[in-house]
This record gives C-alpha cells, structure tokens and sequence, in this order.
C-alpha cells in the first residue's frame, strides 16, 4: 500500500539488540516447562533437557532452523467460509478479534454478572453482524452455570453452533484440551479436515518468567501434534511478575512467547504461530492491573516491530480496551487511543473488542461500537496514495474552476472519489435540527437500537444439524470424563 | 531536628541504612528502645498508611520504609524488655491459590506486602487443596488463611475449600480471608468468609484483626 501509515518505535540498532537478548535468554538461561512427553521429544530433537528439574535450553542453530520452519503464508479459515483470514492480510490491513478471558457479562440494561451460556449465544449473534470484526473468542463462562471442570467445552459447542467466524480458544484444565479439539473436529468432519482448513486456533500462556504450566504445555503439545495453529501468548504484568519498565515487560514477553514458538516448529514444522504478547502493567499505588497505560501501549508496538519486521512473525496484541469500569469519557480515550496506535503499528490482529474493565467484563454496546472504532482504524492503517489522480492536479492546472457552471460536486473527480471517505454506521453526521427530531440519540443509544435490529433478525449462520450431533457426542464423552 | 524525628523521617523516606545509623545513635545517647519504638517508628509507619490509603504514595515506597522500620528493630530489639519483645512476635498467615488455579500474582503482592510489615507468611503456592491448607494451618497453628482464584470456575473450588477448612476442628478460630478479581464481596459473605478487594485491604484486614 503506498499511502500505508506505520509507527516504527525502534530504530535497527535497539531491534537488533532486543532479538540477540531474547535468543540469549533462551540459549543461556532456557525455561522451565512442565511436561514429561514434550520435554522428551524435544531433547530427541536437540533441545538440553533436564528431566529432574523440567528445565530446557535451546540452541542458536534450533531456533534459527524453527524461525525458517515458520510459514509465511497461512489461513486460518472460519466455519460459514466466508471470512477465512489469509495472512500476511492481502490487502495490508489488521484482523481483529473480540475479547478473551473476561468473566462478567454487562448486559444492555447496565447489569454486570457471571456470562451465562444464553448470553455467550448473544454474543456470536452479535458477532457474525460486526463486519469489522474478523474472528471470536471464547467467553469466559462461569463455574456458577456450567459445569465448573467443563466451561471451555460447553462454551466451545455454543460458538461451534453459532459462530459464522473463525475462533481461538483458551483452554482451562489440561484434560479439556483434546476435548477441544476432538469437538472442533467434529464440527468439521474429523481431524484432517481439521488440519486442512482450520476453523480453530488455540491460545497458550506462559507464566512469567520462563516457565510453562502444565496445562499450556498441553496446548502447546497436543496442538503440535495434530495441527491445529496456535497464537502463543504472554500476559506479564510489569512491576508484578516482570520488570516495571514497559521495555523489560515486552522483553520478557516475546522471549516467552519465541520459546513456544521455537517449541512448536521443533515439533510440528510449517506450524502456522502467532505471537500474542498481551502485556498489562501494575499501579504502583493501587495495586490494580492494568491495560491502557502508555507505555506499556508503546511496549505493545515494540513486540508487534520485533515479530513482525524482527523475524516476519506474525503478531498479534491488544487493540482495544479500557481500564473504566464503564461506557465514559475515560473508556472512549483509552480504547481509541490505544487502537489508532495499535492500528500503526506492524500488527496482524488486534484484540479485546467488547471489553471494560481491564478486560474483566464483556459489553454487547461496547461490541457493537468497538464495531465502528474498529472501522476507522482500518482506515488510517491503509493511509492515502499522493499521486496526479488522488491531488486531482489536472483540473487545476487545466482550470476547470475558472469556469463558471464548474462545481466540484459535479466534477469528474468528484464522482470517481465521493464513495471513498469512511463513513462509520453510527456517527452523527447531520445537523442539530435532524438530530434534535430524531430523538437526540448518543452513539450509545443508537448502538442499543443497533442491538436490537441485530437480534431481532434471523441468525447469519448456524452448524449443519448433523455436524452438530457429531459436536454433542464429543461434549458428551466430554463430560463423563472431566465433570466431577 | 530531634533523633526520634530523624527516625521518623528516614522511615517515611525508606532510608534503611540512615534508620539503623540514627537508632543506635540513639540508644548511645540514652534513648529508651520502647519510646524510639513508639515515637519514631509506629507513628512513621501509620504515617506511610495514610499516605497509602490516601494514595499520596506508592507501594515500592511503603515497602520500602516497611523494610527500613525493620532493620531499626533489630537494633532495637536486645533492648527491649522480654515482655516488650513479646509484643513484636508476629502473626503467621497461610495464603495459597485454590485448586484448579496457577494465577499468582495477586497472591504474592499480598505475601510481599504482609512480610513487610513483620508478618509471617506461609505461601504454599497455586493449585492448592483444602487438605494441604489445612495441614499447614495445623502445622504453623495460624489463626489466618487467604486464598485466592481468578478463574470462576476455579471458585468451585474455593467454595470447597473453604467448607473443609470450617468443617475441620483446630481448637482455635481460623479466619479466612478471599480475594482475586472473580471473587466478590457477595461471594465471601454467601460462603461465610472475609473479602479482600485488593493486596492493600488484604493486609489492612490481618493487621485489624490482629490487633
């Protein structure tokens, strides 16, 4: 794109120095990883495993020879086939994705409590209307409603059921992982239609510093095994689990995120991976995690340049959010500040759409607005081309003004540009006597009819019925097994 | 400016190495150990509460001022009387993560912050059962227990836990104290506990009870 706006928050000397620190941190110190089968594998495949402490070194030649396993092209491919996501993005812009991991549900009347499975139904309802929103995550869906062991698995066969798009998934309990996706499997007529066309990825988490639980050890592991993509993700808390500094925080985050990867591509090459560095910051009065402060937005810029123009990763961070507890003043600077920054930078996705509160609760109306934030970030991202048609210098320099019956309304130009100006859904873009006689409506209220219009129509998708059955087999077996 | 203000001072500013210097000074020069207690360093300390709760200061700030009063009573400590000491004997509190959770990092800001102001921790870590919680209560005979998820679904969990540790006869009153970001007040009082909403009120809450 000639007119692409980017922000480029390193110059080569500090991207060189951050990518050698990383590599050094992993062949020098290593990680911690909790996982017997892969700690096994991957000393078979050259890695200097100590199987008492489970602590594991990489080589420079490994991680040279995983980087060069890593696919430049790849699709991560959506159930309904009609929003597949092709990476690099064809035409230079970022995809996006809803929140992940937030537990509470704030419902259009301002009611905030535990998601429920109807409300996840809600959601993809939602989500297949957004056209600026590419792929869903899984709402985090309480113990209180679903079978605690199991709320990964019940809220997977809701969005298996409804989401039109593709869907990352965060598992919970290292047992649910090959659940998750024996019942992706099903949705799509079994594991290799799978590995063909993924409508699935999975997220995996370190914990800082260096170290890999069990169970994210299992994602890592099982998704190696059969294929399925992963978006490996780092989510330090700077001051707390990293150092304050947002510089160190990204740091530590990428280096986490490159041991999985490394890991991914040992054991499963030409493994599409996205690094998913998430970074928060702590506040050093309050104690309280948070997402929107500054630098650590800078930090996220930092990563997404490292993967991204560092070693043509694909990346993937935060793009919206808020530390507000509500639709305010505070909520809007945060979360449009934060996207216009994330959307000039080198990352492939942005996240977090539909969340308040430090990512700890969901909102259909912040959805649907998100929805339209979203829009014009795509815009800036793609910039404007300077050329003699776009500075329509021909006309001036011809004088067509000078003419009397000349109007740009009617001019040539005119009607091959009008339709190019983005034009969010929703924005006031009338004067105050038509807004005044159409009820004085905010941007939320019309995000509430919005809502309404959404959920009154028919759903855009749903799972064929027999691809369904095949869904509630695995749910079944699912939850004899890990229901206590 | 007096020695036990400079004390004072220096506790409010986090100076350890000025805090130990200026107590023995002072003891040298005849100051009760006692009254250097309680006219430098508890009233420095309260001091750096109100600057916290007013948010006037931050946490790296407390603690360190929480670790400079410390140090200045180790030197103070073979001074103070046997019944004096008695008063510095500290509260032992067991803290872990539920079962079905590894989220930590709120569980350490409260052990980090509890220890700094001379409280015992014991932290048994993440992914914690009710057996083990109780073991450890018996074993350090603690009067308190926090315990904290940040998955709901590992609130089950916690809700299990907290029944056996009810369930189980100590011969003394446990206290039990919850936190993490999906708990809520309305969660503690349903299961018959104390909520904390942060590290902050967490420690706020020892030290009241303690009291």
């Amino acid at each position: 794109m000639v007119g692409r706006i980017k922000y480029n928050v390193m110059n080569d000397t500090e991207l060189s120095f951050l990518k050698s620190e990383i590599e050094r941190l992993l062949i020098e110190r290593g990680i911690h990883l909790e996982h017997d089968e892969m700690l096994s594998d991957l000393a078979e495949l050259g890695c200097q495993v100590d199987m008492e402490t489970k602590d594991l070194k990489f080589t420079k030649e490994l991680i040279d020879k995983a980087v060069k396993a890593i696919p430049e092209k790849f699709t991560l491919y959506s159930p309904s086939g009609t929003r597949d996501l092709d990476f690099p993005n064809p035409d230079g812009g970022f995809y996006s994705r809803t929140n992940t991991g937030a537990p509470n549900y704030r419902d259009i009347k301002g009611n905030t409590h535990y998601t429920t499975l109807e409300e996840v139904e809600e959601w993809y309802k939602l989500t297949n209307a957004m056209e600026n929103i590419d792929f869903v995550t899984l709402p985090s869906t309480s113990g209180e409603y679903v079978p605690g062991d199991a709320v990964d698995v019940y809220t997977l066969e809701k969005a298996l059921k409804h989401s039109a798009k593709h869907i990352w998934i965060q598992p919970y309990e290292s047992d649910n992982v090959q659940y998750l996706i024996d019942m992706s499997a099903a949705a799509v007529g079994g594991l290799e239609e799978l590995q063909k066309k993924p409508i699935v990825s999975f997220i995996a988490c370190s914990v800082p510093c260096m170290t890999y639980k069990h169970m994210d050890a299992e994602i890592l592991y099982r998704c190696a095994k059969s294929g399925i993509p992963v978006q490996p993700c780092s989510l330090p808390t700077a001051g707390a689990n990293t150092p304050v500094t947002a510089q160190g925080t990204a740091f530590i985050a990428c280096a986490e995120i490159m041991a999985m990867i490394v890991m991914l591509e040992l054991l499963h090459p030409g493994l599409p991976v996205i690094a998913t560095p998430l970074l928060f910051s702590m506040d050093m009065m309050t104690t309280y995690t948070l997402q929107s402060n500054t630098e650590i937005t800078i930090a996220r810029l930092i990563a997404m340049e490292l993967f991204e123009n560092g070693y043509n990763i694909r990346a993937h961070s935060y793009g919206t959010g808020t530390d507000s507890m509500e639709m305010d003043a505070q909520n809007f600077i945060e979360r449009t500040n934060l996207t216009d920054s994330m959307a000039m930078s080198a990352a492939s996705i942005l996240g977090g759409a539909g969340q308040l509160e430090t990512a700890k609760t969901i909102s259909p109306l912040q959805l649907i607005i998100d929805n339209e934030i979203f829009g014009i970030a795509q815009r800036l991202r793609r910039g404007l081309d300077v050329n003699i048609e776009t500075i329509d210098s021909e006309e001036i320099f011809a004088c067509l003004d000078k003419d009397p019956t000349f109007s740009y309304l009617m001019s040539p130009h005119t009607n091959r540009h009008f339709m190019e100006p983005h034009r969010p859904d929703m924005f006031n873009r009338d004067g105050a006597v038509n807004w005044e006689t159409d009820g004085c409506k905010s941007l939320t209220d019309k995000a509430l009819e919005k809502f309404h219009i959404i959920m009154n129509a028919e759903d855009t998708y749903e799972l064929s019925a027999d691809k369904m059955a095949e869904v509630k087999k695995v749910l079944k077996l699912a939850n004899e097994a890990l229901v206590k | 400016m007096l020695p036990t203000k400079k004390i004072f001072q220096k506790i409010i500013e986090g100076d350890e190495v000025c805090t130990v210097e200026l107590c023995r000074e002072c003891l040298s020069n005849g100051y009760d150990a006692m009254e250097i207690l309680e006219k430098s360093m508890i009233p420095a300390m309260d001091q750096c509460g109100v600057l916290l709760t007013n948010r006037k200061s931050f946490i790296p700030q407390v603690l360190m001022s929480t670790r400079a009063m410390q140090a200045g009573i180790e030197v103070l400590k073979p001074y103070l009387s046997q019944q004096e000491n008695k008063l510095m004997i500290s509260e032992t509190v067991i803290i872990g993560t539920v079962m079905g959770d590894v989220h930590t990092i709120g569980k350490n800001l409260v052990s980090i912050m509890l220890e700094s102001v001379g409280t015992t921790v014991i932290d048994l870590g993440a992914n914690i059962s009710g057996k083990e919680f109780i073991d450890a209560i018996t074993k350090y005979q603690a009067r308190f227990v926090m315990m904290s998820a940040m998955l709901t679904s590992a609130m089950v969990s916690m809700r299990k836990i907290v029944k056996e540790i009810k369930d189980h006869e100590f011969g003394w009153d446990v206290v039990i104290i919850i936190g993490g970001v999906m708990v809520t007040l309305a969660f503690a009082k349903e299961i018959g506990v104390e909520y904390a909403e942060n590290a902050i009120i967490g420690m706020e809450k020892i030290l009241k009870i303690h009291d």
